[in-house]
Parts: C-alpha cells; sequence; structure tokens
C-alpha cells in the first residue's frame, strides 16, 4: 500500500462523496473481474440492495434466490419489501441448474429478479436467456468470490463483498449508470453534486476514500 | 462608490476562503496506525516481512522516515496479534468504533452510540428498529436535504411534509400537529444548518400523540438546547460524517440514543455482537444490514472529535462579528435568536434576503447571489423544498411505499427555498477576521449599487442580469 495516496488523499480534502479513489477501484474492480464497469460501495449488502432497488423492485414483487444459499440473498429482498422465493434444484441440488430456472419462472408470475450466489459449472449465458424470457434479470451474488466468471456479460450485476466494503460489477453503461444514481442520492456519474435531484430517488451507499485504497490493495493481489 | 464586479468593477475578494475538510498531522498518524494494522494481518499471513519498503516509499527524496510512522510500525509489529486465516483486517464495528463510541456517547451524554457508515442508513437503522416501515408514515420537514425523505422510504414508511418556521427555517411543531393522522409513528425533526429545533414544543406534540421523535442531527454535532446535547432529544438522534460535515471521515454517521431495546435492535442489525446488548432473538424481525464503520473511519473520528470544540468556539466567534458587521445593512437578514440554544454548530450560517428592498429595484434573490458571487462572495441559496423534485413523485417511490407522497406546497417552504432563504458554508467561519469583513464590504457593495444592478437587470430585458 502506497502511503503516499493516503496522505495525498488526506491532504486534498476529498475524503468521500465520489472521490478520486473511489472511481479508481470501482474501475480496477470492473476491470479485474471482466472489463465491465465497477462501482464500489460500503458493502456488499449496499451493493445488492441497490442492485434490487434499481431494478424497481419493492412490494408484490419476488425475487427467486437459491435455498441454502447466502443469508442475505432472500434478508435484503424481504427488507426493501419484496418476497423472497427459494428455489433447489430439481434434484434436490444447489446450483440452480437453466432448467430448474426456466420451470420457477414459469410458476411464479412476478419474479422481477433471480439472484445466484453458486456459478459452478453453470450454463451463464442460458441462464441469462431464461431470465430474459421470463420478464427478470439475474444477480450473481459473489461474495468475495474475484474469480472470472465465463459468460457473465449478459447479467444484470455482479455483487462483491471485499470486506472493507462492496461492489457491483456490470456489462452495460446505462446499468452502471443506473446504479450509480441509486447509490449517490440520484446524481448521474461525472455531474457536479447539487441540491437539485432529478428522476431517482437514491439512496447513499457510496464509499470512503480511505476504503477504496484498501479496496485497492485487495484487488492489486487479483490475478 | 466601487462598481460592482458584476458590471465590470473589480471584485472585492479573489482567493478563495478556507476550504474544508482539512486534514492534520494528528489526522495522518491516526489514519496510518489503522491502514498498517489492518496490512499487518495480510502481509504476515503471506508470509512477506514488514520491510521498510513494503509499505511504500515515505521520505524517499530525504532519506528519512517520519519518526511518527516509524514507531507506529514498530508499535503495530509488536503489539497486534496476527489473526490466523485473516488476510486483511480493515474491520468494521471493531476496537476504533467502540473507543469513539464510548467517547462521543459522553459527550452528548447518551447511554449509547452507535457509529454507522453513513447520516442516511442512520436515520433508517432507527426507524427500522423502532418497528416503522410499510404502512407507517413519519413526517419531516420539507426543507432539508433529501437524504432525510429518502431515509424514509428506504424504510417502507411515508414521508409527510410538514411546514417549517419562519424564523428559524426548522419544523414547525404546529404545523407537525396538523399532519398527525392514525398511521403517524414518528416525527422526523431535522436540525438545519445545525440550529438545534424547538425540541420543547416538538417534545411536547410527540407525547401528547405518543409518536416518536427522531433527530436528524446530519449538521449538528456538537449543538446544545436547554444544556442538552442535540444527541439527547428524542428516542434517537442521527449524525452525519460525510465530506461536509462538521465531523467527518469521509462518509459515515453515528447514531445515539438511552433506548436499550432500540440500541439492541440495531446492532443485531449491523451483526454487532456481545458489547453488553442482548441480541434480538427474533430475528425475522430486523433484517441484518452491512452498515457499520471501517477502523480507518474511527480512527479519523477520533482524531477530528479533538478539534470539534475549537472549531465550534471558532465558527461562532466569526459568525457573531460577521452579524455585527451586516447589522446596519437591510439586504441579509438574521435567523431569530434563541437564549435556549447553547451551541449552534453553525454547519451552514442560514440568513434570509429582504426580498421586499431586492423587489423595488426589480431584483430578486438569484440576482443578489450573482452579485456577490462576482465579487468573490460565496453566499448559496440554500435547499429546494423536497416535494418539487421529480424522484418524489416518482413511480418508484409510490411502489416502495404503497401510495404517493403528498407534495401540497408549505408556503414557509416555499419562501424560504424559491425567494429568501440563503447560507453560508461553515468552511468560511475556520478563517480570519479579515475574511469575515470582506464579506461584510461585498454585501455592503452590493448594497450601495442596488439601483446599478437593478438598471443592469432592466437593461437585459431578461430574467437574470
Amino acid at each position: 500500500m502506497k502511503i503516499e495516496m493516503l496522505r495525498e488523499t488526506l491532504y486534498s480534502g476529498i475524503w468521500g462523496t465520489i472521490g478520486p479513489r473511489a472511481q479508481e477501484a470501482g474501475s480496477l474492480l470492473g476491470e479485474r473481474w471482466g472489463n465491465g464497469f465497477g462501482l464500489l460501495m460500503h458493502s456488499g449488502t449496499a451493493a445488492y440492495e441497490t442492485a434490487l432497488r434499481s431494478l424497481g423492485i419493492g412490494h408484490g414483487d419476488l425475487v427467486l434466490c437459491p435455498a441454502g444459499g447466502q443469508r442475505m440473498d432472500g434478508e435484503i429482498a424481504a427488507a426493501i419489501g419484496a418476497t423472497p422465493v427459494f428455489r433447489k434444484g430439481a434434484q434436490g441440488s444447489l446450483p440452480l441448474s437453466v432448467e430448474d430456472c426456466r420451470a420457477s419462472l414459469a410458476d411464479l408470475r412476478q419474479v422481477k429478479a433471480v439472484v445466484l450466489d453458486d456459478t459452478r459449472g453453470l450454463d451463464l449465458p442460458g441462464m441469462v436467456q431464461v431470465c430474459r424470457e421470463g420478464g427478470c434479470e439475474l444477480i450473481l451474488n459473489m461474495q468475495d468470490n474475484l474469480d472470472r466468471t465465463e459468460g457473465w456479460e449478459g447479467i444484470y450485476a455482479a455483487i462483491f463483498d471485499l470486506g472493507v466494503c462492496g461492489g457491483a460489477v456490470t456489462g452495460r453503461e446505462e446499468i452502471y449508470r443506473s446504479l450509480f444514481a441509486w447509490h449517490h442520492c440520484g446524481h448521474a456519474p461525472g455531474t457536479a453534486d447539487s441540491l437539485s435531484f432529478d428522476q431517482i430517488l437514491g439512496g447513499d451507499m457510496r464509499v470512503s476514500e480511505w476504503q477504496a485504497i484498501a479496496a485497492m490493495e485487495i484487488l492489486k493481489e487479483v490475478p | 462608490m466601487a462598481k460592482l464586479a458584476l458590471l465590470g468593477g473589480s471584485p472585492v475578494r479573489r482567493d478563495p476562503f478556507s476550504t474544508w475538510p482539512r486534514g492534520t498531522r494528528q489526522d495522518e498518524e491516526a489514519l496510518l496506525e489503522a491502514f498498517l494494522e489492518g496490512c499487518r494481518d495480510g502481509l504476515e499471513e503471506s508470509g512477506k516481512e514488514c520491510r521498510e519498503g513494503t509499505f511504500g516509499n515515505v521520505g524517499e527524496d530525504s532519506g528519512e522516515i517520519p519518526r511518527c510512522q516509524e514507531e507506529i510500525r514498530n508499535d503495530v509489529r509488536e503489539s497486534i496479534p496476527v489473526e490466523p486465516g485473516k488476510k486483511y483486517s480493515w474491520g468494521k464495528n471493531g476496537r476504533r468504533c467502540r473507543e469513539f463510541a464510548a467517547r462521543y456517547a459522553g459527550m452528548c451524554g447518551t447511554a449509547h452510540c452507535i457509529p454507522v457508515a453513513n447520516g442516511t442508513v442512520s436515520i433508517e437503522l432507527i426507524l427500522r428498529g423502532l418497528g416503522i416501515g410499510y404502512g407507517d408514515e413519519v413526517i419531516l420537514p420539507a426543507y432539508t436535504f433529501i437524504a432525510t425523505m429518502s431515509a424514509v422510504v428506504f424504510a417502507g414508511a411515508v414521508p409527510v411534509f410538514a411546514d417549517i418556521e419562519p424564523g428559524t427555517y426548522n419544523l414547525c411543531a404546529d404545523s407537525v400537529e396538523q399532519h398527525i393522522t392514525s398511521r403517524t409513528r414518528a416525527v422526523l425533526a431535522v436540525a438545519v444548518g445545525g440550529r438545534p429545533c424547538d425540541f420543547e414544543k416538538l417534545e411536547a406534540v410527540t407525547k401528547k400523540h405518543g409518536i416518536y421523535l427522531v433527530v436528524d442531527a446530519a449538521q449538528a454535532a456538537g449543538a446544545r438546547f436547554l444544556d442538552r446535547s442535540v444527541g439527547k432529544y428524542g428516542v434517537a438522534a442521527s449524525f452525519s460524517c460525510q465530506n461536509s460535515k462538521n465531523l467527518t471521515c469521509g462518509e459515515g454517521g453515528i447514531i445515539t440514543t438511552d433506548s436499550d431495546s432500540l440500541r439492541d435492535a440495531i446492532c443485531t442489525m449491523l451483526g454487532i455482537e456481545g458489547q453488553g446488548h442482548t441480541a434480538i432473538s427474533d430475528k425475522t424481525l430486523f433484517p441484518r444490514l452491512d452498515h457499520g464503520l471501517t477502523e480507518m473511519q474511527a480512527a479519523l473520528l477520533m482524531s477530528q472529535l479533538d478539534k470539534l470544540p475549537g472549531e465550534i468556539y471558532l465558527r461562532g466567534e466569526n459568525v457573531a462579528y460577521l452579524e455585527g458587521r451586516l447589522k446596519g445593512n437591510p439586504l441579509l437578514l438574521p435567523m431569530e435568536q434563541d437564549p435556549r440554544i447553547q451551541v449552534h454548530a453553525e454547519h451552514v450560517h442560514l440568513m434570509r434576503v429582504n426580498t421586499q428592498i431586492l423587489r423595488e429595484y426589480g431584483l430578486n434573490r438569484e440576482d443578489l447571489l450573482q452579485a456577490l458571487h462576482a465579487e468573490g462572495i460565496p453566499l448559496q441559496p440554500g435547499y429546494q423544498p423536497l416535494y418539487a423534485f421529480p424522484c418524489t413523485t416518482s413511480p418508484e417511490v409510490a411502489h416502495a411505499i404503497g401510495r404517493e407522497i403528498d407534495c401540497t406546497p408549505l408556503p414557509v417552504c416555499e419562501r424560504a427555498g424559491y425567494e429568501e432563504g440563503v447560507w453560508f458554508y461553515h468552511g468560511i467561519f475556520l478563517g480570519r477576521r479579515r475574511d469575515m469583513d470582506q464579506i461584510a464590504d461585498g454585501v455592503d457593495k452590493v448594497w450601495e449599487n442596488l439601483e446599478a444592478l437593478g438598471a443592469a437587470k432592466r437593461g437585459t430585458g431578461k430574467e437574470t442580469i
């Protein structure tokens, strides 16, 4: 870790609210995980919540989660007013296969998102296709697994938990812009902070520069 | 009479005013210690040695390493045990967070203090911890930062806007009472600009109706009303430590409360085990939300807290001096004085534009601001009412809370937001007397040249000069 970076940040007067280190670390996360658009947030649950809210998910909506998966998959969905629906594979196994997902979406009409946190042996492009046919989006909850996943480009977002902070990576710029606004009071990326607000009532899921510098330390070890 | 800068004259001031936040050597030491502690675990785990070069090239040019950093490295190596299996340990809710919490609770006089990720999730955590959510209403002022409203929406409750007092711009207790319904669960009172609300009246109203008072003290670290910290009013208070705030670590928040049950609920949501709190056994009541504060942020807050009293004093002195200088100038009117306010945090120094005088010259607040900015005087227009933003009536918000928010305009909010509210940001008040004199000189200059300004605007034939 470069102490000079820490010092520079301290004496720069920009310690948070979309500082240069947060932007740099976000780009590094995106780059490391597959040349996507990366965005740091203060935790993995904050990143996941932002992804769900950016999809307009709320009361009456369903979020399909893997049974036996990460606690936050269903818990955060419930926290924002949606109903998590837990599914196992047809053989009682995990992860969910493409066919498992297709069958579940055929049963349930109001699924807005499918969340997976185990992509081992998964046909990811096939899963993306099934979600699209079912009118919903696919979110990967990668936790601290920064190994690149083949065929991820069509997903809505991948969520990460780096311990000191979290983040999201997406392959589509319009989704990145939406995630950004939802995590920073509705402001669009690259716009100056103001007290005027537009269409999105975003939350505050930002990361401090200190967390971003620490995240860069973690990310630099990713091959 | 000097010519206005806007009309071709020279500005009163060319240099920028005092900036914020300002890092110090003490901050540097505190941060470095927290960083190295986290790094050290990682380095030990990976088998690397704690060599000098591993941490960067401090003092490379001079060949010397500043003494504090060398001492810190040695202390860290010797005193911090390595946790097996842990790569990095820049953890949340750790030792420094607990130390800061104890100090801040002591400062506020509250039983409990919980540092969190920011001053928006702090409000949300308080509301969730009180069991407030979908179907419930929370009354708040329309004249505040948008995060006050988004926290209510994110907790699933319906924001209900009440009007503000014309002399303070804080929540009006009478208006609150007019907006109470059978669904109202809480009043969220904002200490706008760091000025304490009329907590006597607000507590009386909330007590009468059996609803919670929650204080959004995002801008009010250090503020006191009737010999109590603002953190001790209501069932809980929320503070922000975002980059612009008087007590900052870049991003951060603080919750203070005397309620054991609320403390337990919030700690359950944050996953904070032990530490004297009773974990809520029925965890289905409260989701696990990772909104904790890291050790680095807590380290910086501890260092900043040392400076807070002195900074509050300096701001207060400079504000009093500036208001004294502006006393004879009718353009800017001070807010109402209230002897019950022991300490005003002065995050922003609110004032009101004398719209009557400006109208006589065909001018408005925006013209005044434009003229002052040209003189190098950074007076700002303040908030717009929250009900006026497109996002307040967006379909996503209605979906999140189950109905549309009532956006009926409120008369005092309208005047404050669009005609008369202005403020100076607190960083300015950490400057020198000369800075205050130049601000006053700038306002005086505009006052003396109002006729020319009005004539210039008429000459353009436009809405602005």
